[in-house]
């Protein structure tokens, strides 16, 4: 007989009758299936409170809006726990309207702004925003690395230490380590500015520096930045930014003898050990992890 | 905009939707209700921190995915323990002291049996049972197909039959 072992099954959704069960495998067995179910018709769980839980839910996460919330002092030296702490401050320093949002090592962010653009920071990344005058004035200081997708409006300009980028409606990823700007368009238009020198990217376009200065512009074919997919990529980069990077997302110290060589290629969020070989191995260079995880050796 | 899971309204109306049955999906893999409670809280944590990266309709088996792969009860030789509330006799008239007793050992009898169920049955079987959900809904919410969850159901009920027939 067909469907053998999906049979009591199907007699259980109505899709097989009493009579096929009893053909194959007698009345007792019907009887004993329908005592089963019958006593179960009428078991429940406790009821759930969804609306209780939710508020629960929501008093133990920070939340997303440009409002002040509790600030999270940390002592110094405590490595940050998993989850991502999204820091909320006024400075005195800067112009009262500042909000300040970062990263944390081993975690990325996001937010909405009240334009409906929205910024993904990579770990290790800040940024500095106008939150009073937003709308009219669309300006933000990145520390490090941030994916922006940015709502049609006011000129949306992105500094960092390196350079400039400003936008008017599209999709971008500014990266800005060390002494590397790193710009990709994903969408729509933008240019990059470095002192006096400027490069205007369209889509699938990305430029980068070095040392101050910008480079040709280059196509790329990715959808949206690797870091995204828990994955870092690198093109003819030196081994001291990559192992920055390594550092970053994994939370450890690296001593490197050889900062000048130079690595193409990827390296996975997941897994140090992996992460270490990927760049590594074609460099033909050995890795030694601390037995508490926290520092590297590479030679 | 198109509807994101990191807009306020529409996080909550997933959370809505699916936090009650995600619940009692762990309470039944691991028998531990107030540690499904604090897991669904971290499921729905991760949710809202990849909201970005999550279509809509991909939340539900995002969360599912999420909850079947987290770890209760992780002690290996710990027993898993199910009990559940009783709304109303089965039968209405004829509820004789006899027959409330017969029917709490039945029952007592059937929990410690589907308790004892590996836990890929145990859980279809409960979702389906206790849950109401149709086979379709559930093979959506654990990526299986619907011949695999009849599978297991099969089999579930192929063990417990065994209680009933112990008269």
């Amino acid at each position: 007989m067909k469907h053998e072992d999906e049979l009591l099954a199907k007699w259980l959704s109505g899709e097989v009758t009493d009579e096929q069960v009893i053909q194959a495998e007698g009345v007792e067995s019907l009887e004993g299936l329908k005592r089963l179910v019958t006593a179960m018709d009428n078991w429940s769980m406790p009821a759930y409170n969804a609306a209780k839980s939710l508020k629960e839910f929501k008093a133990n996460r920070q939340p997303r809006s440009s409002k002040i919330r509790k600030i999270n002092w940390r002592a110094v030296g405590v490595v940050a726990a998993s989850a991502a702490i999204l820091i909320v401050a006024w400075f005195a320093f800067f112009k009262t309207n500042d909000i300040i949002l970062t990263a944390e090592h081993g975690e990325t962010q996001n937010f909405v702004f009240s334009d409906g653009s929205k910024v993904w920071l990579n770990d290790g990344s800040q940024i500095v925003y106008n939150g009073k005058d937003w709308i009219s004035q669309r300006s933000i200081k990145l520390t490090g690395e941030a994916l922006f997708e940015v709502t049609k409006g006011s000129p949306f300009v992105v500094t960092t230490h390196l350079g400039s980028v400003t936008v008017l409606g599209t999709q971008f990823n500014a990266r800005a380590w060390g002494d590397n700007l790193h710009v990709e368009c994903y969408e729509g238009r933008v240019r990059v500015n470095i002192d006096s020198q400027e490069t205007i990217l369209t889509a699938n376009e990305s430029v980068r520096s070095a040392g101050g200065t910008l480079l040709t512009k280059q196509d790329f074919t990715h959808a949206s930045p690797s870091w995204q997919n828990a994955t870092s990529r690198f093109y003819s980069e030196k081994l001291i930014t990559v192992c920055e990077e390594l550092e970053r997302q994994f939370d450890i110290k690296i001593k490197l003898k050889d900062a000048d060589r130079v690595f193409t290629g990827t390296f996975n969020h997941s897994d140090l050990d992996a992460a270490l070989n990927n760049i590594c191995k074609p460099l033909e260079l050995t890795y030694k992890i601390s037995t508490d995880k926290k520092s590297v050796v590479i030679e | 905009m198109a509807k994101s899971v990191c807009q306020e309204s529409v996080f909550d109306s997933v959370f809505n939707a699916h936090a009650e049955s995600l619940v009692n999906f762990l309470y039944y893999k691991s028998g531990d209700y107030s540690g499904a409670e604090d897991l669904v809280q971290e499921a729905f944590a991760k949710l809202w921190k990849q909201c970005a990266k999550v279509p809509l309709e991909k939340a539900k088996s995002f969360l599912f995915t999420i909850a079947n792969n987290s770890f209760l009860n992780e002690v290996k030789h710990k027993k898993v323990v199910l009990k559940f509330e009783q709304r109303g006799h089965s039968a209405l008239d004829n509820v004789t002291p006899q027959y409330l007793l017969e029917e709490a050992e039945f029952k007592d009898r059937l929990e410690k049996a589907i308790a004892a169920l590996p836990e890929g049955q145990r859980t279809v079987f409960l979702m389906n049972r206790i849950d109401k959900m149709k086979y379709r809904e559930i093979a959506e919410k654990l990526g299986l197909s619907v011949k695999a969850i009849e599978k297991r159901i099969h089999k579930a009920l192929i063990e417990l039959r065994k209680v009933s027939s112990k008269l």
